[in-house]
């Protein structure tokens, strides 16, 4: 694991921040210090996102299986039934890699019956065999191992954008753009989408197409990247050498990259994630504001390597990244290369808001060599990562051996998926079940200095106080009860 | 995990759907030269001359200074040199005589497999260091150690691979270490090795089942418009080949042969001014595309591939009133005739060159199966471990063979021949794999160091080895992986015998709910039985101990921190396929004796699916 977790100086620094932001938080009267007091605490009346933020309940996202769409249209559907927070708009909607497609669509057209049934239909009988052809493992690695092209095209694509964007007559459409342009959707509804930063975190060796370029380190904590030290110091005195090895970044004094994620947002969680510390946050904010930007965030997110190929931002000025910098201080373009790198994009999101469960609907491990070649490719260990991410999961929908069977043959067709997706969920609402296996303690656990407490709490948010830590961090992993409709058995699903 | 490093292989090596050799007639190394050799060796003390030494260091400093000046040309040169321990062994060489101990630590840093041309100096480099190394184990001591290697080798060489037991095992493995680190001839070691050791890596896949497996279908859509001499042409059907494999005998390498044989039928309609043909135009395909499976590479001949076309005019039609003449008619089907047979080569061609591109995809597709077969888990996997296997392959009439040797230059491969399997059932096994003891223990002193965590062997046993407990379902979830901190030297020994895996685990230490623990280094001891029952076969943990006293505090977290890390039983993951659309295999054989791990797996025929459903 490459980590600056243990790095003595990083640890007494954060430690300081930590503590004088503890100070000042008492101070101020910021920071609850029980739970009783988080509770009593009412949002700022004239802070009209903390009146909006302070009513939801839930963060809802649609986790990425590669071409398990259907899958987690059974989860949705079951989740509907169960969860009030879901009809009543005070639910955020997240995804990453395919989720982000159901993700997008919700954050321009919200929960309501009849997008939910819509999303469901298209999630079943869309045509997904594109993906599944190309997801052939015996294809994909001999393709990779005589240097080919994996990748399929992003038309391949084109039903489930026309579905996201709420474009019915997409099949005589000749590129994406134009089922753009064919749109009328904006985001409205607060929205989150994955995508890994590629420049930032690309650090593949030159020479191999599987080996590790070893030049970079990423501190888990913020998905901050940095040049190790030693290449750092190479780069400042070979500045043309730098030039020639990585013609998409500057150079900065400093060894910081960038951050390796970025969160597609909607207008109201710019408005909250900005808020975070920019030390603290762990991925710079794209603000989607029309069609254009709900699609770019698409196929940003399910542009996975080896899936699809990288997409290019048109308009990296909508990117807040360090200190209101502008993005293109820190690299020359930015390009996109999938959401799998965060399995669950709760924590900036839980840290603002105290009051919400978090749902995921389920999410698939690399098998080790996918492990280690994304490793290389990309810097980042996202099992590693996921283990800090599944940290903030109330419930998670995760398939079981037999459901992992199927996808692996993948013999099942979207309805019989669907319906995999309905049972499990049932099946884990029913027992209030639905942990990740393995987790890690993120560094930042606890509520943000500029957090919205709910107006009308549902089950605990703290973990008690032993009076030795300065912050009191978020309890999670808490199941999904005290949000669910206590008299709902399960829905009647359509089995 | 550390990018690019160490992962853990061993659960994948015995996990292999895989293959193997007769290895009872087969003939290893030259047995007299290497009697010779031990004998000779036993004669000739060796210490070398002063000037000898100085000559080596000096070698190995120019070396390091060359690698040195090509790693300062480069990035990544600073962090290879801390990785490589550059500035220690430069260090070292400037001493008046550098320490062994110290050499063949650095050594072990070097042995790694690095893309581009940077390889060849750090392997020239290791290589004079393991030289100077083992010219400086010349004292005294070091003398009287080899010629007791020496005598424990000659005496085994007497008794032959047959009266091995165990402990004699690791005599002639330490023996053979401790001669292999002397300042001894390194083809002698070499010699001496093949002649004691067998392959410790033996899988075989049935060309049968290749072969039926094998058999698959395509159909392209074929549409074409085309424009000769003012005769537009439009052309549109479909084209139908049938792929099957021919697995010829081929000792070096194994070669495989794709056959295509397709058909297909294309509606044609040809028009020039006033005059309209329609024909249909049926294509033919032959050919074959070679795929040769190397030891590293997997590499396909240019296809072969023939088309051939028969066109069938089946109607004219001819506007206005001359197209009632016959005579007008067939001048007009003539010509149009003409045109189209004209473009027959073009649209051969064409058809050619889809199907080629299909079928190579389909040979590669088939080659990189086979290889995940014979090889599968291993190969790949073992870059990351800097570790460099002795690979054979080769087909005879009825096998794809695998035959590898774990070994690096200091380590032995088999000292027994593997376990042959009962005719009745050999001969229903499809693939077979055979894993000697050795070949784990050889490739897991590269963990020498190492952490490993739960979670990651949980994913190996899981996801890469099908094998799941029970027990699992019940832990609690959202656990903090526990991580174990393996010994610096020879941290793990597995045994293979009489159905129990036997696995001494040398430990430092243990990070348990996410904070390392005080506790001092120990060797655990496990052992899982191979048991069997109505759901099949499963390893049974039979014992979790410690081989010297542990304080009570310490016990008290090892066995918490190992509680599901080791489950109490493993056994194979159910599978649920509805389609069949890949082959379905199951484990039908399975012997673990004598340092042998023995799977043998058999295609499941639909019944036999139905009921392991």
């Amino acid at each position: 694991m490459i980590t600056n977790d243990s790095d003595p100086r990083s640890m007494a620094m954060t430690n300081c921040k930590v503590l004088a932001i503890f100070i000042l938080s008492i101070l101020t009267g910021m920071f609850p210090v029980s739970p009783v007091r988080a509770q009593s605490r009412l949002p700022n009346a004239a802070d009209p996102l903390a009146q909006r933020f302070s009513q939801m309940e839930l963060l809802f996202c649609f986790q990425g299986k590669g071409s398990c769409l259907p899958y987690d249209g059974g989860v949705l559907h079951e989740a509907y039934a169960r969860i009030p927070a879901l009809r009543q708009g005070k639910a955020i909607v997240a995804g990453n890699s395919s989720g982000a497609i159901p993700a997008a669509f919700f954050g321009c057209y919200g929960f309501n019956d009849a997008t939910v049934r819509h999303a469901e239909e298209r999630l079943q009988y869309g045509n997904r065999d594109a993906v599944r052809n190309m997801e052939n493992i015996n294809t994909k690695f001999a393709k990779i191992s005589r240097g080919e092209s994996t990748e399929i095209s992003h038309m391949d694509l084109r039903e489930y954008i026309a579905f996201a964007l709420g474009v019915s007559r997409w099949k005589d459409a000749a590129s994406i753009d134009e089922i753009v342009r064919r749109s009328t959707a904006k985001p409205q509804f607060p929205c989150l989408i994955v995508a890994c930063n590629k420049e930032v975190l690309e650090d593949r060796h030159p020479e191999s197409q599987l080996a590790p370029g070893l030049l970079k380190e990423i501190d888990l904590a913020n998905m901050q990247v940095s040049w190790k030290p030693e290449v750092h110091q190479y780069y400042l005195n070979h500045p043309d050498r730098f030039r020639r090895d990585h013609p998409d970044l500057v150079l900065k004094p400093n060894r910081r990259i960038g951050r390796a994620v970025t969160f597609f947002v909607d207008q109201s969680m710019y408005d909250l994630l900005s808020r975070i510390p920019d030390e603290e946050r762990i991925a710079d904010l794209r603000l989607m504001t029309d069609a254009a930007d709900v699609a770019l965030a698409i196929l940003a997110s399910v542009s996975e390597p080896s899936y699809f190929a990288p997409v290019v931002d048109p308009n990296p000025q909508k990117i807040l990244s360090f200190e209101n910098q502008n993005i293109l201080h820190s690299v020359r373009r930015r390009t996109y290369y999938g959401g799998y790198i965060i399995t669950l994009p709760a924590q900036d999101v839980r840290r603002m808001l105290p009051g919400i469960h978090v749902l995921g609907t389920g999410w698939r491990h690399n098998p080790l060599v996918a492990r280690t070649l994304l490793m290389n490719w990309l810097l980042a260990d996202c099992e590693e990562i996921a283990f800090r991410s599944d940290w903030w999961a109330d419930m998670e929908v995760n398939p079981d051996a037999e459901m992992e069977s199927h996808f692996e043959f993948r013999d099942l067709t979207g309805e019989e998926e669907f319906q995999f997706g309905v049972r499990r969920a049932r099946e884990l609402f029913d027992r209030d079940s639905g942990l990740p296996i393995f987790v890690k303690k993120p560094r930042y656990s606890y509520p943000a200095a500029n957090a919205i407490w709910p107006a009308n709490p549902t089950g605990n948010m703290l973990v008690d106080g032993d009076g030795a830590q300065p912050q009191r961090d978020l309890l999670t992993m808490r199941g999904i009860r005290a949000i669910t409709e206590p008299d709902i058995k399960g829905s009647s699903g359509n089995e | 995990m550390v990018r690019g490093m160490k992962i853990l292989p061993v659960l994948l090596l015995v996990s292999l759907d895989t293959s193997f050799l007769e290895m009872g007639s087969t003939v290893f190394g030259q047995s007299q030269a290497a009697t010779q050799v031990l004998e000779s060796l036993a004669d000739t003390p060796s210490k070398p001359a002063q000037a000898s030494m100085d000559l080596s260091i000096q070698k190995a400093k120019n070396l390091l200074a060359g690698l040195q000046s090509d790693l300062a040309e480069q990035a990544i040169g600073s962090v290879l040199s801390k990785q490589l321990h550059l500035q220690e062994l430069a260090q070292e060489l400037d001493q008046a005589t550098p320490n062994p101990d110290k050499l063949r630590k650095i050594e072990d840093s070097l042995r790694r497999i690095l893309p581009g041309a940077i390889q060849k100096k750090v392997d020239e480099l290791r290589m004079q260091i393991q030289l100077l190394a083992r010219q400086l184990y010349c004292s005294a001591e070091d003398q009287s150690d080899l010629h007791k290697a020496i005598a424990v080798l000659k005496n085994y060489r007497r008794d032959g691979h047959s009266t091995t037991s165990s402990v004699n095992e690791y005599n002639i493995r330490n023996a053979f270490h401790t001669l292999a680190d002397k300042h001894i001839d390194i083809s002698h070691v070499a010699l001496i090795r093949d002649h004691l050791s067998l392959p410790n890596y033996l899988s075989r896949v049935r060309s049968d089942f290749l072969i039926r497996e094998s058999k698959s279908s395509f159909s392209i859509p074929i549409d074409f418009k085309t424009c000769a001499d003012n005769t537009s042409i439009f052309g549109t059907g479909q084209f139908q080949v049938d792929l099957s494999l021919e697995i010829p005998s081929s000792y070096s390498e194994s070669f495989l042969r794709i056959c295509a044989n397709g058909k297909g039928v294309i509606n044609v309609s040809a028009r020039r001014s006033k005059a309209q043909v329609c024909a249909t135009i049926e294509p033919r395909i032959s050919g074959s595309q070679g795929v040769h499976l190397r030891t590293k590479e997997i590499a396909a001949d240019q296809p072969s591939l023939k088309a051939s076309l028969k066109t069938d005019l089946i109607g004219v039609s001819l506007d206005g009133i001359l197209g009632r003449s016959r005579l007008i008619q067939n001048v007009a089907k003539r010509v149009i005739q003409e045109k189209l047979t004209e473009n027959d080569p073009i649209l051969a061609s064409q058809i050619e060159k889809r199907v080629a591109s299909r079928v190579e995809e389909e040979a590669y597709q088939l080659a990189y199966r086979v290889n995940g077969l014979i090889r599968h888990g291993v190969w790949d996997r073992l870059g990351s471990l800097d570790f460099v296997p002795e690979v054979h392959i080769q087909n005879d009439e009825e096998f794809i063979h695998n035959k590898t040797v774990f070994a690096r230059f200091d380590q032995l491969g088999a000292l027994t021949p593997p376990p042959t399997i009962p005719p009745g059932i050999d001969h229903g096994l499809d693939i077979t794999t055979w894993v000697h003891e050795s070949a784990a223990n050889n490739i897991l002193q590269s963990l020498a160091g190492q952490k490993i965590d739960e979670a990651t062997l949980r994913g190996l046993l899981q996801v890469e080895c099908k094998l799941t407990s029970d027990e699992w379902e019940s832990l609690q979830p959202a656990k903090v992986p526990t991580v174990l901190f393996l010994a610096a030297e020879s941290p793990i020994q597995l045994q293979f015998q009489q159905d129990l895996i036997e696995l001494d685990l040398d430990v430092t230490g243990v990070e348990w709910d996410g904070h390392q623990r005080e506790v001092k280094p120990c060797r655990l001891k496990i052992g899982y039985r191979l048991e069997s029952d109505e759901k099949g076969f499963k390893l049974t943990r039979q014992k979790l101990g410690f081989a010297d006293s542990v304080s009570v505090e310490d016990q008290t977290i090892w066995m918490k921190a190992l509680d599901g890390f080791l489950p109490k039983a493993i056994r194979p993951l159910p599978r649920f396929n509805n389609r069949q659309f890949s082959p379905f295999i199951r484990v039908g054989y399975l012997e673990i004796d004598t340092g042998w791990l023995v799977v043998g797996a058999s295609r499941l025929s639909p019944a036999m699916d139905a009921v392991s459903k």
